[in-house]
């Protein structure tokens, strides 16, 4: 019972058939003349809308839209540490991401559950080693990450990976490279890119992937892989990862550009 | 030689806000350009999330809030047996602001979530969100999730909301012998407004001047705050007047008489809008 | 046409005050308007946490707890309120850094509990010997569905009414400190509203003189 917010019954659930989407057993629908459902060719991805400075409070802020997926990005910070956190000669990264209640077929709560504090984990993993913790003592820099609508939440994840590493540039932290990420999933053997949620499956021998990488060095920060899967095609999945997100990296500088000469 | 106590305008605004804030009002203007009654730029983008059954974006200047409209199933209360339930929450996060620290929400998150719940009771059709009286009935969760704070939220939180009503789709509900509901695959059913309702947001400054939809910076100088809201015939439905100002009755009726004008200009907003979808 | 208690429709209950009442806090007063009843309690100024001191002011927390239950987001709202009502009659720039809490306890509900609530506050303010800039009065009313504005309605009345409205005046200027009006209502019955609350808060104001007027006098302090 959350007396901080207006209440309503206490259980609510959705009325049948709705919920069939999310059952186990749906299959993605076959490739057709070597297209996907969406006229996409497997290793495509969704055109990226990304828009830097939108929340004028913070200090760095970055909007994404990949598809259907919209995300908002951001960052508040350097800004001090509590004083019960204690010294610390480095910097430190602390992520908050939410999926918005409406985000999702299913509602969310309103509270984090664990796969939300599992991504939060994620991001901050993932942006650690491209900043220059060094360089900010006793500080820590704070990043709200809020999905607004998920078509996939492999997709969403790698959406917000980009979209804090954005937001970070936008904010002036300093940092080594921008992370740029990008996800995947395989269906019936065959790898597919940056899915939306009509094809996910959760048919035995399915799997996902998304892989954060900092293009210009060309060192991966973070690779979260779910599913059985061979090596040989694992290391074909990063390879086509790694491309995607060379091209990921060329929108976001594009973004950053137009958003400081916008600025002048 | 520029006198040692002459400051850039930046550091004249950090270090002494209100007397920043005067030197403008005494040129009747504001420091972002508007006039006193002047309202920010408003947008207004309906059914744009597809996973909501019904969703709307506002930008009142750069004050932004995006409401998702989920619609489930419940069984109704005990002493309303033939009503639906409406449940508008606010979530005013740290990611909009400085101001607010993460956790569950805050004490103005908390009075514009009450606000929001009391004023639609005004519009809201309950007994159309039943599907059978004593067993089942739609529960209506409004989300609202500001994404950028800057002033008056209560104005732009009930514009997103009434056009995300507007917007809403909710599946044919039935409920079957097993006491199991059942809905229909298209999402046909409009929700019932019986009439819109819009607010709109003033400040009173040092009891003489009143400026509307006084923005972040605004907001800590004003020492009152009045929200009016107005139908479209003309009926007032709240008028709420906070912070420890003093406030006439004419400034009141002042404000009561932009609320109106406003009233026209968003509503006009808001068709255009539906017209789109 | 007289109403269900016989009373007219400009006519308030009976007021009662006991101040006073909490020996532990500086200043308590239980205010009623005929059976609605509400405590509240002033502490300060005493010594603010660091995150919510402000420089130049002292900084007022306001509690609310309603009859039965916890406190949910009405319970914010009404809170709300006697902040706004305490920062009218505070002096608050006498006391920097500071903090004063007010704590407001509904003792009983028979209609115009959250005036009775402000008028409670109020009236611990000034038994906390606070210096105040002006002793705000608020009085209820609401519009009957024949559209009959009834001053200081009972709950029975508040439950049919088309709109209910919550004036509080000061003393000093006779101007509208505190507003709440919800429902479906005019802007002139918004006016009429206004000025017969106004007239009420007059006989607030007076009833606070008299029962201050009691309590200096068992004190031995006024003659």
């Amino acid at each position: 019972m959350d007396r901080r917010r207006v209440q309503g019954p206490e259980t609510s659930v959705v009325p049948f058939p709705l919920l069939d989407d999310a059952a186990p057993g749906v299959v993605a629908p076959p490739l057709q003349a070597g297209k996907r459902a969406g006229g996409r060719r497997p290793e495509d991805m969704r055109p990226i809308f990304l828009r830097t400075g939108l929340i004028s409070q913070a200090s760095g802020s970055a909007y994404i839209e990949m598809g259907r997926t919209k995300v908002a990005c951001a960052v508040y910070g350097p800004r001090q540490i509590k004083k019960q956190q204690g010294f610390s000669e480095q910097g430190r990264l602390y992520c908050e991401f939410k999926f918005a209640t409406f985000a999702c077929k299913k509602r969310r709560n309103h509270q984090r559950d664990s796969q939300e504090k599992e991504f939060s984990q994620v991001i901050v993993q993932a942006l650690t080693p491209s900043i220059r913790l060094e360089k900010l003592p006793k500080s820590v820099v704070d990043i709200y990450v809020t999905v607004v609508e998920n078509d996939g939440t492999a997709s969403c994840l790698a959406a917000a990976i980009t979209a804090a590493s954005t937001a970070l540039a936008d904010a002036g932290v300093e940092m080594i490279d921008l992370v740029a990420a990008a996800s995947l999933a395989y269906q019936q053997r065959r790898p597919e890119g940056d899915a939306p949620t009509g094809e996910n499956t959760r048919e035995a021998g399915a799997a996902d992937l998304v892989l954060a990488q900092m293009p210009s060095l060309g060192d991966v920060t973070h690779l979260l892989h779910r599913g059985p899967v061979d090596w040989a095609q694992m290391s074909r999945a990063v390879e086509q990862c790694i491309d995607v997100c060379a091209k990921i990296h060329a929108v976001m500088v594009h973004s950053l550009r137009e958003h400081s000469a916008a600025e002048q | 030689m520029t006198s040692p106590y002459a400051f850039s305008a930046e550091t004249f605004k950090r270090v002494q806000p209100s007397e920043y804030y005067r030197k403008f009002l005494e040129q009747d203007v504001r420091p972002d350009g508007r006039a006193f009654s002047q309202f920010r730029k408003t947008i207004l983008n309906a059914g744009c999330i597809s996973t909501a059954n019904g969703s709307a974006v506002v930008r009142i200047g750069d004050t932004t809030v995006v409401c998702g409209i989920k619609a489930e199933v419940a069984e109704p209360t005990l002493d309303q047996p033939a009503a639906g339930y409406f449940v508008p929450n606010v979530e005013l996060g740290p990611l909009c602001s400085a101001k607010f620290r993460p956790g569950p929400p805050g004490d103005l998150a908390q009075v514009v979530s009450e606000r929001l719940r009391k004023l639609s009771e005004e519009y809201i059709a309950f007994e159309e969100l039943c599907i059978e009286p004593e067993q089942a009935a739609w529960v209506v969760y409004a989300d609202l999730v500001c994404l950028n704070h800057d002033g008056n939220v209560l104005d732009a939180c009930q514009l997103a909301l009434l056009a995300a009503l507007k917007n809403a789709r909710l599946p044919e509900a039935q409920i079957g012998e097993d006491g199991i509901v059942r809905a229909g695959e298209a999402f046909t059913r409009a929700i019932t407004i019986k009439r819109p309702i819009l607010a709109a947001t003033f400040g009173l400054y040092e009891g003489r001047s009143l400026l509307a939809d006084p923005n972040a910076s605004e907001e800590p100088l004003l020492d009152s705050l009045v929200t009016v809201c107005v139908d479209d015939a003309e009926h007032l439905h709240a008028v709420w007047k906070s912070n420890g100002g003093r406030c006439s009755l004419e400034q009141l009726q002042r404000c009561v008489e932009l609320a109106r004008i406003r009233f026209t200009e968003l509503s006009a907003l808001l068709e255009s809008s539906a017209a789109d979808q | 046409m007289p109403r269900k208690d016989g009373r007219t429709t400009t006519q308030m209950r009976a007021m009662s005050a006991t101040q006073g009442a909490l020996e532990r806090a500086d200043g308590s007063v239980r205010f009623g308007f005929g059976d609605t009843q509400t405590m509240c309690a002033v502490n300060g100024p005493v010594e603010a946490r660091l995150r919510e001191e402000q420089l130049d002011r002292a900084t007022v927390e306001a509690v609310y707890r309603p009859i039965i239950g916890l406190p949910g987001v009405r319970a914010k709202e009404i809170e709300a309120a006697v902040q706004t009502v305490a920062e009218a009659s505070l002096l608050a720039g006498l006391h920097p850094r500071t903090l004063v809490q007010v704590t407001a306890q509904c003792m009983s509900d028979a209609g115009s509990s959250v005036a009775a609530t402000l008028n409670a506050t109020a009236m611990a303010l000034m038994d906390a010997g606070l210096p105040l800039r002006a002793v705000p009065a608020a009085v209820a009313c609401a519009i009957s569905p024949e559209g009959e504005v009834l001053v200081d309605p009972t709950a029975e009345e508040e439950q049919c009414a088309r709109s209910q409205h919550v004036f509080a005046f000061d003393n000093t200027s006779q101007e509208m400190v505190f507003c709440a009006s919800t429902g479906k209502f005019t802007a002139e019955e918004l006016a009429a509203c206004h000025d017969l609350c106004r007239a009420g808060a007059a006989k607030v104001h007076a009833f606070y003189r008299v029962a201050l007027e009691r309590k200096l006098a068992e004190e031995g302090i006024v003659a």
